[in-house]
């Protein structure tokens, strides 16, 4: 019902001109937590997402969102007038959460864009749990190859391992926690730490 | 819920009809109207002001083409029973986005409706009369050309 819509934050021109920022910083600097803004989001709802999504979601692109509850819907319409969409194939954004187990097989269906156009690929905006792979990065943004915990289960570290094997073709992900956001671009290569 | 509208479709029909009619009102007069609503309100989306794209076309067959940007300001309001209140007016008066996002709200009321509805009566008719004003004096200007028909018919 409509009553459920929040209020706009304060000041959101100069938010989410911060929340972007924050993103590109998130992409050049991948795996580098970054707090974003603390501004009021639909229950249930976490305040970096919500940050996020208001900043890069708009009438111009599809979500594919699993488990949107209704009260979260009709603030996404409102606030953004996204079009939201059933199928991860066909969306330019989509919203997962680790803790949901079809997640690594939508992750899986996700648009990787195609040669003439690499930049049609979709965007997913993660939303991590306490879990903890240990993971050699390497790529643009790190001097040398890091080790570093990703909040993520193993299974969908080895799915993310995978995608950039068609580099330039691939997806850019934002790992998202309750206040800030770390970015997780196509061009970091990833390694499974064994030892 | 204590509102005039029970299903979308009717408010939605009922909504363009007043809300074209408050766009016309002028400025001044709207805004002070618009003080004599009490109830609380929730701003949602305060007034801000944004481009918006015009299209145009010459003639009904024409083809569409683009005019010009205009400034849009809107603003969104939420009362306590929960109805929402849309404000969106050309030009970047807050105010008046304001106000209008009031009077959508005082419109679905049950409690304000009945004085909104005659305030926005009054209002059409002011315009009513200044447009049929206008397209009098337009009319008289107006030239009707015939063709005549040469040679054998």
């Amino acid at each position: 019902m409509l009553t459920d819509i929040i209020e706009a934050p304060d000041r959101q021109t100069h938010l989410m001109q911060q929340t972007f920022r924050r993103a590109l910083t998130a992409l050049s600097e991948p795996l580098r937590p970054l707090v974003l803004p603390a501004i009021p989001a639909p229950p249930g709802i976490r305040s970096a997402l919500w940050a996020l999504v208001l900043t890069l979601l708009d009438r111009d692109v599809t979500v594919f969102w699993p488990g949107i509850t209704a009260t979260t819907r009709s603030n996404l319409m409102f606030h953004t007038g996204t079009r939201l969409t059933e199928m991860p194939e066909d969306a330019d954004w989509l919203v997962l959460d680790v803790a949901d187990p079809e997640a690594e097989q939508f992750l899986s269906r996700a648009s990787i864009g195609c040669h003439e156009r690499p930049d049609a690929a979709a965007t997913i905006l993660l939303l991590v749990s306490n879990d903890a792979t240990e993971v050699l990065a390497q790529g643009p943004g790190f001097k040398d190859p890091t080790s570093l915990n990703l909040q993520l289960p193993e299974s969908l570290v080895t799915r993310l391992i995978q995608n950039n094997h068609q580099y330039p073709l691939g997806v850019d992900c934002f790992l998202v926690t309750e206040h800030s956001v770390s970015g997780l671009p196509r061009s970091t290569r990833l390694t499974m730490r064994t030892d | 819920m204590t509102s005039r509208f029970t299903d979308q479709d009717t408010l939605k029909t009922a909504r363009q009809d007043w809300l074209s009619v408050l766009v016309r009102v002028p400025k001044d007069e709207l805004i002070k109207a618009a003080n004599q609503w009490i109830f609380s309100v929730v701003i949602l989306k305060p007034p801000e002001v944004g481009l918006m794209m015009t299209n145009g076309r010459i003639h009904s067959t024409g083809g569409s083409f683009h005019v010009g940007e205009v400034s849009l300001t809107k603003c969104v309001l939420k009362d306590a029973e929960g109805h929402l209140g849309y404000g969106h007016i050309l030009g970047r008066s807050h105010q008046q986005a304001h106000a209008i996002a009031m009077f959508d709200l005082a419109l679905q009321r049950l409690d304000t409706s009945e004085s909104a509805i005659q305030q926005l009566e009054k209002w059409r008719q002011q315009i009513d009369e200044l447009t049929s004003q206008e397209s009098a004096r337009v009319e008289a200007t107006r030239v009707d050309f015939f063709t005549m028909v040469r040679g054998e018919t």
